[in-house]
């Protein structure tokens, strides 16, 4: 299943949640645009197998893992290309280096810290990228240390750590818009700023309203309101933009009024079925 | 006179207006004025108000469809709508991802509101950048363990495809109103 689009239409973070909460396996292609025409395109890979990110690089035909672990000086680079010709074709590469007792869980534990976490961190800062996920690509064990993460766990520190909010601009909640709470209780570590949103997401208050009674900046509750999205805590709901006023005092539009009286009655099931046969034989 | 009142809704653009147009007997009566904000970048007349088609297929029987307003505002409007609407189906753009959170938005709303039978329209899913259906569901919020409903693809340009999309959510309706009502779940 394709899904493709731009980061500005539906952004990374977003994606992710995506992926992780459909259970995806596949690989999700980043695309940078390019500046001018001579530029070459840069593109970027995140590799999913149900849900859980396995690894990200950003040079397809590269052994991107195996130089990781050379610049890293874990083992020269003819020992790494021997130690790959030798490793089971469908199975992670650092597994096997660590069955091997060549390299421990905490060194593949950095590896993977580098070469997804930092990754991924660097990637929400693109103000704008093509994207491509496919789930008919064989994952790149060649590429993969044997560890995976939720997305989620990628999402939130890597936007606490973002300084620039450029990309994500399009995406941030609407300050008319409310915050629900998810789920009733977390366990997740949350900032004290970001416990305060929490605190609020009643369901009731929209987000402007919620900024003015903690006197933050609009934006700063946004940004905190989109890494509670993304990280599955709360989501954005729609608040009626005025109060609902009394029917009786209304002009109702057309036809609505004059049908009040049989408004709640449920049309019977002979209208449903004359409606259905004058359809199928009028179109 | 029996009457029923289907409601189309969806975020701007996705083809609401001639979804309606498509199937109402009568010269769709919309109160399209010039939309002033961003909404204007994106289609040039939106429904500031709502789009109303009618279909009377028998001399005792009418059927009423309503356009929700196409932009991002919840008003009375959607209040009013929602109230009195046997049966909904959100149209949303298989080629527009920015529009996915609006038109979960909308559905979240109505849920809310209303548990009237509802299905999702597809449109433009010929689109060489169209999402599949599994993969809109998801990004409406739906997962294996909150199903969705049933999707299907409409061209809103076409009589007999609006036709098949609303003989859908008939479908749905009378199976729905042979069950018990679920609650509704006021948030408001």
């Amino acid at each position: 299943m394709s899904m493709r689009g731009y980061l500005s239409e539906y952004s990374l973070p977003e994606l992710l949640r995506l992926l992780e909460m459909d259970s995806r396996t596949g690989q999700l292609r980043l695309q940078k645009r390019k500046n001018n025409d001579k530029a070459e395109c840069q593109c970027y890979y995140i590799w999913l197998r149900q849900g859980r990110i396995v690894t990200a690089f950003n040079n397809l035909g590269a052994r991107n893992l195996l130089q990781l672990m050379c610049q890293r000086q874990l083992f020269d680079a003819e020992t790494a290309k021997s130690l790959l010709r030798r490793s089971p074709v469908e199975w992670p590469f650092g597994l096997y280096l660590k069955k091997k007792k060549v390299l421990t869980a905490q060194q593949l534990q950095l590896l993977f810290s580098i070469q997804v976490v930092s990754q991924i961190r660097f990637l929400f800062t693109l103000e704008d990228a093509w994207f491509q996920f496919r789930d008919d690509n064989e994952l790149p064990y060649s590429e993969m240390t044997g560890i995976s993460i939720p997305a989620t766990e990628v999402i939130l520190p890597g936007l606490r750590a973002l300084k620039k909010w450029v990309g994500l601009k399009n995406s941030l909640p609407d300050s008319m818009s409310g915050l629900s709470r998810c789920i009733s209780q977390h366990t997740m570590r949350l900032k004290s700023t970001e416990q305060e949103i929490w605190d609020l997401a009643n369901g009731k208050s929209s987000i402007q309203a919620i900024a003015k009674q903690l006197s933050w900046p609009l934006l700063e509750v946004q940004k905190t309101a989109f890494c509670l999205i993304t990280a599955g805590l709360v989501e954005e709901i729609a608040l009626p933009t005025l109060p609902s006023m009394a029917e009786s005092i209304l002009e109702t539009p057309f036809g609505i009024e004059a049908a009040d009286a049989q408004s709640t009655a449920s049309v019977s099931q002979t209208f449903v079925e004359t409606l259905e046969r004058y359809l199928s034989s009028h179109s | 006179m029996e009457v029923m009142r289907l409601v189309v809704t969806g975020p701007v653009g996705a083809g609401k207006s001639t979804f309606i147009r498509s199937i109402s007997e009568i010269e769709v009566v919309d109160t399209d004025r010039r939309a002033t904000d961003e909404t204007a970048q994106l289609k040039q007349g939106t429904t500031v108000a709502l789009d109303f088609g009618r279909l009377q297929f028998n001399s005792e029987m009418v059927l009423h469809l309503y356009g929700t307003p196409g932009q991002s505002r919840f008003d009375f409007m959607w209040d009013i709508l929602i109230r009195k609407a046997h049966a909904y189906l959100l149209l949303v753009s298989a080629h527009r991802p920015a529009e996915f959170r609006q038109a979960k938005l909308i559905l979240n709303f109505m849920q809310q509101r209303t548990s009237a039978p509802m299905i999702i329209g597809l449109t433009h899913q010929d689109s060489e950048d169209a999402w599949s259906a599994g993969s809109i569901a998801a990004a409406l919020g739906f997962s294996k363990t909150k199903m969705p409903p049933k999707i299907i693809g409409v061209n809103a340009n076409n009589k007999r495809s609006v036709a098949t999309a609303v003989v859908a959510l008939l479908k749905e309706y009378a199976q729905q109103t042979a069950q018990p009502k679920a609650p509704v779940l006021h948030n408001r």
